[in-house]
């Protein structure tokens, strides 16, 4: 069996805003990253900093949706564009659309429409995320959780190699996120997908994750990866080892070293 | 602290007092008076608008005007919607200037040039009303459109949908709620303006009517319009919210 391998390449990337006075607020700076997508296996990486770097600032130029001031975004060794359909960003908020019922949602991402197939790749990932009996529901804005595997799944209909999950799961509550993280892995592990998770939380990092960037702020700069070196589908196990409190305590030298120990959470 | 009355609880009280008063006051107190008729013979009024000021047509007229205009203006905007959001800055500019005269001059006065163009002409009144809901409603577009909650066209541009589908499937969506609260809102407006312009134009509509009651000084007459107007425009506001909480009860805008 061939194993095909997807690069995303982020070179030089910076980014500013123009105040109104006139001065530019330099979010991103020279900001470098390379990660690799396997098609035999689905890897997480978290984007791991404290509110203000420009986590959902990168992760909107790494899925075309904003350009940068300077620097390029290289797909497979070519300029990223969003008809790729290989780069899907979930935002912060909640993202599914309300006039849409569960199936709805997800044959929207469908380039065609409902079909047969379609509709039956629908069903398989409406299983996948936990939606199974939710077909016709719709969402609104009174469960945040219900929303975000709305978003998973809309997002996996496309077949992407890539999903990036901008801190989207910070909001929910305790129960509900360790379910989604289930999620998270479950789908990484079966489709062979590679998720990028913006997070400001070190435990949610340490257990989803099979790498951590650290970023630091003022301006946003990626200055340490950490490989956690797991197992393939055991992410979720690491916080019964003993592993989680000594990597804890290398994130917390590291961010201490850049001052940013304070504006990080750990509780989930 | 004042509580919130409810819609019920504000037609209960209106029948309750000032209905009752009117009743109790003009049909057995002051029977005889020049400022409002007995109830009783309000009531026979109805039997003369409908023969002698041709109720039924000019009833027909309005209406038809009114909301064959409303459905018109809401789909003309529907087709411009995506052209709103996707076209050149200086394309919209020249779009956007019309909100800058509309808040200068009256709608009511290019009624007149319209009815001095055309008198007459019930065309020219289902062309006034249409541009006259149009207006408020493209005004209502541009305000609404940059507040379209990003995380739903962030999502639709990154599964790959283009431009023109997002404003079509994204934004046109997350506006129609919010559109049809304000021809919710808007509905006595548009009616007033109706009444107005069929006065001026004395052609056909409740306006006309209000024109003949007055020239023949028929208080009774008048006072019974005044309930028809209300009736209906109350029924008509009724199917509109109804249909607002039935087909777009969902909210994304950012208020």
């Amino acid at each position: 069996m061939n194993t095909e391998t997807d690069i995303l390449q982020i070179k030089n990337i910076s980014k500013y805003f123009e105040l109104p006075a006139g001065a530019r607020n330099l979010v991103l700076e020279n900001l470098n990253l390379s990660i690799e997508h396997n098609s035999e296996s689905g890897h997480i990486f978290s984007i791991l900093a404290p509110f203000g770097a420009g986590k959902s600032t990168l992760l909107r130029i790494i899925a075309g949706l904003e350009k940068p001031s300077g620097g390029e975004v290289l797909y497979n060794y070519e300029e990223y564009k969003l008809s790729f359909r290989k780069i899907i960003y979930i935002p912060e908020k909640p993202s599914s659309f309300p006039w849409l019922n569960v199936k709805h949602n997800l044959a929207f991402a469908a380039e065609n429409g409902l079909n047969n197939n379609i509709e039956k790749n629908i069903n398989n990932i409406i299983s996948l995320v936990g939606l199974t009996g939710y077909e016709n529901h719709f969402p609104d804005d009174s469960s945040r959780g219900f929303r975000f595997r709305i978003s998973l799944a809309r997002a996996l209909v496309v077949n992407p190699a890539f999903i990036l999950i901008d801190d989207s799961i910070r909001n929910l509550d305790a129960e509900t996120k360790r379910e989604i993280y289930d999620i998270i892995n479950i789908v990484a592990n079966t489709l062979k997908i590679t998720f990028v998770l913006a997070t400001t939380n070190i435990s949610e990092a340490i257990i989803l994750s099979d790498s951590i960037f650290l970023m630091k702020k003022n301006p946003g700069l990626i200055f340490h990866e950490l490989k956690l070196n797991k197992e393939p589908g055991k992410r979720l196990n690491i916080r019964k080892e003993n592993g989680f409190s000594s990597i804890k305590e290398e994130i917390e030298l590291l961010l201490k070293s850049k001052d940013l120990a304070g504006e990080i959470s750990f509780i989930i | 602290m004042i509580s919130k009355n409810t819609y019920g609880k504000k037609i209960f009280y209106f029948l309750l007092s000032y209905f009752i008063i009117w009743i109790i006051l003009f049909e057995f107190i002051v029977p005889s008076n020049n400022f409002l008729p007995k109830p009783l013979i309000v009531l026979d009024s109805f039997g003369a608008l409908w023969i002698d000021y041709h109720l039924l047509r000019n009833f027909i007229s309005s209406v038809a005007s009114i909301y064959v205009s409303i459905i018109a203006a809401y789909y003309l905007l529907r087709i411009l919607n995506k052209h709103l959001i996707n076209e050149k800055e200086s394309f919209r500019n020249f779009i956007f200037s019309l909100e800058w005269f509309s808040k200068y001059v009256p709608g009511i006065v290019l009624g007149f040039l319209l009815i001095y163009w055309f008198p007459h002409s019930e065309y020219t009144k289902y062309f006034f009303i249409l541009i006259v809901v149009f207006n408020t409603l493209f005004l209502k577009h541009i305000n609404l459109a940059s507040k379209v909650k990003q995380e739903y066209i962030d999502s639709a541009l990154s599964l790959g949908v283009n431009n023109s589908a997002v404003a079509d499937k994204v934004v046109w969506k997350s506006l129609q709620p919010d559109l049809m609260n304000h021809i919710y809102n808007s509905h006595i407006f548009f009616w007033t303006m109706l009444i107005i312009f069929e006065f001026a134009n004395n052609g056909r509509g409740f306006g006309y009517i209000f024109r003949n009651v007055l020239e023949f000084q028929d208080l009774s007459a008048l006072i019974a319009m005044i309930f028809i107007t209300g009736i209906i425009i109350f029924l008509g506001s009724l199917i509109m919210k109804f249909s607002k909480n039935k087909f777009f009860y969902w909210s994304s805008v950012e208020h």
